[in-house]
């Protein structure tokens, strides 16, 4: 290599892009050449010191002032005012997955309430149930607690068609597996409630049953409340929360 | 530079796009330091560079809709910014009437008033000596050695030829060489 070579090749290394032989002669040539040598010394330094200028990065208020900027941008604030609106837009249709899951909630928890007072109410000692004939006050109490069970449950139904309803006309595609899961376990849970209102026609006074039957009719609940979370963030658009609700969902 | 995927960038400048502000900030925390750095380098002062950052940020929202995620959203931004600074620089050498000076044209070494201790290189001289290159001759030179552009790309962007850059980039090397304490030879003799 030549001294007027040397340009070249330094415009090559800085870039990182000499060829290995090209580097070689570049390196053998200054090992024999001072002024090229100081030539290139110099041109590496200056590179590595002047890569440094600026490296502390802008100030901490940056970031606010950019902001502030882009909020006062009338193309920014048309555009984020339109995504807004159809976030509003998406948010009408929640609206309706919201109420239907408020309602649920409220039906349901009404019907524990008259559950846990009848069955309270049959525990407690009745000042007339001396007087009265055992078994006929049993039957009633049974009776009693049998209507607001099937009361409960009609509410329930009702309730849980109006969300099937919601859920057919809904447009989001749930996976059919995954719906399936949901079905499963829904049914899992339809069998522990019939299995502990059955135990409660037995025993009204079984603390077991009133227990179980309470603790299937909030799994009831939470399942179906994660089940509308998953179609709400699906139509969002947010495909991880939904895969995370999902994940709860297939456990059950 | 942080790792990004393709899909990644494609959502966040969709966010972007739709006017998500956290979306923004998001590319802010990721992008700004480096995109400071180039345009303090260029421009000379802290508070120019960040007047350029933050109408980098504005153009990138403008300019979002052109971001099909061909290069990453790191490279697409740093071209934005490459390309917003060197507007600046010529519209600034436009404002004070100094296009004679847009080039390296046989000026006098900054050396002679820059330096203090010979062989020390401070940090202040040298980025005072930077800055008092001419714009295109800066330009050139920072292109090439600092953020890595070819001679040839760097003529396109600069509009000038080839051979132009290379010379230019060859004077600003010869110039900052005098903050090293050492003589001007030229360096290409044996």
């Amino acid at each position: 290599m030549r001294c007027e070579d040397v340009q070249h090749a330094l415009d090559g290394q800085l870039l990182g892009a000499l060829k290995r032989e090209d580097a070689a002669a570049l390196d053998a040539h200054i090992a024999t050449c001072r002024e090229c040598q100081a030539v290139v010394a110099d041109a590496r330094r200056l590179q590595a010191e002047v890569r440094l200028i600026g490296t502390e990065g802008p100030s901490p208020r940056s970031w606010e002032r950019i902001a502030a900027s882009l909020e006062n941008d009338p193309e920014f604030q048309r555009t984020a005012a339109a995504d807004l609106q159809s976030d509003r837009r998406v948010w009408r249709l929640d609206w309706r997955w919201v109420a239907l899951a408020a309602a649920l909630i409220l039906v349901v928890a009404s019907s524990l309430l008259f559950l846990r007072r009848s069955l309270d109410s049959s525990a407690a000692p009745a000042p007339l149930a001396a007087s009265a004939p055992a078994d006929a006050g049993s039957d009633d109490l049974v009776t009693s607690i049998e209507s607001e069970l099937d009361l409960a449950a009609k509410h329930y139904e009702n309730a849980i068609a109006g969300l099937e309803r919601v859920a057919n006309d809904s447009e989001s595609p749930i996976d059919p597996a995954l719906m399936a899961t949901v079905k499963t376990n829904l049914q899992i849970i339809d069998q522990a409630i019939d299995d502990s209102r059955q135990a409660l026609r037995t025993d009204p006074q079984s603390q077991f049953a009133q227990e179980s039957l309470f603790d299937a009719f909030r799994r009831k609940v939470t399942l179906l409340q994660d089940t509308i979370s998953l179609m709400n963030e699906m139509r969002k658009g947010n495909p991880a929360r939904a895969t995370a609700i999902a994940s709860g969902l297939n456990k059950g | 530079m942080p790792v990004t995927s393709h899909a990644a960038d494609v959502r966040l400048a969709a966010r972007c796009r739709a006017g998500d502000l956290a979306a923004f900030e998001e590319i802010y925390r990721v992008h700004s330091t480096r995109l400071y750095a180039v345009a303090y380098r260029m421009l000379g002062h802290a508070e120019d560079a960040e007047d350029l950052l933050q109408e980098i940020f504005l153009l990138a929202f403008r300019k979002l809709s052109s971001f099909k995620g061909d290069a990453s959203l790191g490279t697409w931004l740093y071209r934005l910014g490459v390309n917003a600074c060197l507007d600046r620089l010529r519209s600034k050498a436009r404002r004070n009437d100094r296009q004679t000076e847009w080039l390296d044209d046989q000026l006098p070494p900054v050396g002679a008033t820059t330096m203090t201790a010979a062989g020390v290189l401070q940090r202040l001289d040298l980025e005072r000596a930077v800055r008092e290159l001419p714009a295109g001759c800066r330009a050139a030179f920072l292109l090439h050695d600092v953020e890595g552009f070819e001679h040839r790309e760097i003529a396109s962007m600069l509009g000038i030829a080839e051979g132009t850059s290379k010379s230019q980039v060859h004077k600003a090397r010869m110039r900052l060489r005098g903050l090293l304490g050492r003589e001007l030879t030229g360096g290409t003799q044996a």
